[in-house]
């Protein structure tokens, strides 16, 4: 193996900001959080080219406080980027982006460099086909006109404001979001800095519950545990990204929010991520308790559920596990229950032992309910 | 296959092998314990380091080579079971207890084995190195690095750039 050794000028001494660059990023590779890595990389000038240089394995992600400050797992110091204003997100994009609001729309944020991208306002839609109408069908029996099928010509009509439940910058040229009136949207996709958004108009929307890019291919997750696979095209005259076509590639096979006789409710959220090379759905059930007409979410009281998308036979298949981290989350314009306590933390569900724990010392008050991931 | 006790010997047949540190102390060990060092593994698989010979190491001083053989004479059964299935749980806590405490040293011992250890290219040992300096760096600031490290004070100039590069980071505690 070659003696790579950082020569230090002017300095006589062995020195640990000496040691051969495959040592550092031994030692590098050993320090998995955030903060330790930007603090190792602060020490001296050949650590901070070690730290820039070596491939490394993705740090532990970061917790992002509305006010605009950070916590770096596992510590609960919370840090800021000076001269980042990084307060007043939405949520974040996943990966490293933070989601802002601007008048009608949304703008990406990427803290750890400074840039920004800008995304089109909402009322800039691209309708495909450019002529699409809404379509009501008369109903015999009942005596009434009902919207059929129920697209996005009449998800935006009407006094509720749209909103955007779920963004994610699949690559720099090709941004998805799904966008609608909860618990309805549609899948809405832009080219970043481009004027508008483009949608399919007529298709029918769905109860869209998460999405996720993998291995090239954008999946989004509905609530009946169905996966589909959106195929992108190009507009012919910009050249700007559509959706072509939706596929389906597993029939779920749901589970719904049930309400027990002793007034207490198992409450459903359906998450799509990677993790080890697969896609993953996570079934969460958060438990409620109906006290007087309000739901009530049990601190702590939280069920996981993990399922392998098996592509060859087009089904979930159940699989063990290892640990979940999670917050107590909550949609800002949506609320479907409250919660029994002030405080909240980063919970931790143990699949094996089916138990949750708070190990991390972070600790912040729960009506922040935007605190969001990032993984740098 | 059973692991001897402890270095003392292959049934008495074990090959020796012997190892010259840069200031000329000779250090006779078991082929199996220097074997260890992927750099003299090779060495020693073309016959060397026997008799009056001895493998100079003109890059390892008495000292470190001491405590690297020391390292080696620990872990050679192990290594020589590929990595002791068959070892018992006993066995692994108490080479994992002769871990901890043998890296429960100062820093410049410590530079001086992974040093050694890198070019000798001994793994486990890098990696115990490694791993007990990153324990030591965690939740320390960068003044505190290199405290812990012994690097020399900061000039103003490095100190500065210390601060510029943190608050690239983003590094401001609250």
């Amino acid at each position: 193996m070659a003696d790579v050794t950082l020569l230090r000028t002017g300095h006589q001494q062995p020195s640990w900001s000496d040691i051969p660059l495959d040592l550092a990023g031994m030692v590098l590779r050993l320090l998995p959080a955030y903060a330790d890595r930007a603090r190792f990389a602060s020490v001296c000038p050949q650590w901070r080219a070690a730290a820039r240089q070596l491939p490394l394995p993705p740090p532990l992600p970061l917790l992002a406080l509305p006010y605009g400050t950070f916590f770096s797992l596992p510590y609960s110091k919370t840090f800021h980027f000076p001269g980042r204003r990084c307060a007043g997100y939405k949520t974040a994009a996943c990966g490293k982006w933070l989601v802002f609001p601007r008048d009608n729309g949304r703008f990406l944020f990427d803290p750890f460099v400074g840039s920004i991208v800008m995304l089109p306002a909402l009322s800039r839609v691209r309708l495909r086909p450019p002529n699409a109408v809404a379509k009501y069908v008369h109903d015999e029996v009942r005596n009434m006109t009902i919207a059929e099928p129920f697209s996005w010509m009449h998800l935006k009509e009407g006094e509720k404001v749209l909103t955007i439940s779920k963004l994610i910058v699949c690559s720099p040229n090709l941004v998805a979001a799904f966008v609608g009136k909860n618990p309805v949207s549609q899948i809405l996709v832009c080219q970043p800095g481009a004027s508008s958004w483009s949608v399919r108009a007529n298709d029918k929307v769905n109860m869209f519950q998460d999405m996720a890019f993998y291995q090239g291919k954008l999946y989004a997750l509905a609530v009946d545990e169905n996966l589909l696979v959106v195929n992108f095209g190009q507009d012919p005259s910009t050249g700007d990204p559509q959706v072509s076509r939706i596929g389906h590639v597993i029939k779920g096979d749901p589970w719904y929010t049930v309400v027990f006789p002793d007034n207490t409710m198992g409450k459903k959220k359906l998450y799509l991520v990677e993790s080890c090379g697969m896609l993953l759905m996570v079934r969460r059930k958060v438990w409620c308790i109906v006290k007087e007409d309000r739901v009530m979410a049990m601190t702590g009281e939280n069920d996981f559920e993990v399922f392998k998308a098996d592509f060859e036979h087009s089904r979930w298949y159940g699989m063990p596990g290892d640990r979940i981290f999670f917050l107590d989350d909550q949609l800002e314009d949506f609320k479907e229950y409250a919660y029994d306590e002030d405080r909240t933390s980063v919970g931790v569900y143990n699949m094996k032992t089916r138990e949750v724990s708070f190990p991390l010392p972070m600790v912040w008050n729960h009506e922040m309910i935007s605190v969001t991931w990032l993984f740098p | 296959m059973a692991a001897p006790e402890s270095g003392d010997g292959n049934n008495g047949a074990a090959r020796m092998v012997t190892l010259i540190s840069s200031d000329n102390t000779r250090f006779e060990v078991e082929a199996a314990a220097a074997s260890l060092s992927q750099t003299l593994q090779l060495t020693i698989l073309d016959g060397g380091g026997g008799g009056g010979d001895g493998i100079p190491l003109p890059n390892v001083d008495s000292a470190t080579l001491s405590k690297v053989l020391e390292y080696c004479i620990k872990h050679a059964p192990a290594a020589a079971n590929g990595g002791a299935p068959n070892a018992t749980a006993v066995d692994r806590a108490e080479l994992e207890r002769f871990d901890n405490e043998f890296v429960n040293i100062d820093q410049s011992v410590l530079y001086s084995l992974i040093m050694a250890a890198h070019n000798l290219e001994i793994e486990g040992l890098q990696s115990l190195v490694a791993k007990k300096v990153a324990d030591m760096i965690k939740g320390k600031s960068p003044m505190e690095i290199r405290r812990t490290l012994g690097f020399p004070d900061p000039t103003p100039e490095e100190q500065a750039e210390m601060n510029a590069h943190m608050l690239e980071y983003g590094w401001a505690y609250e």
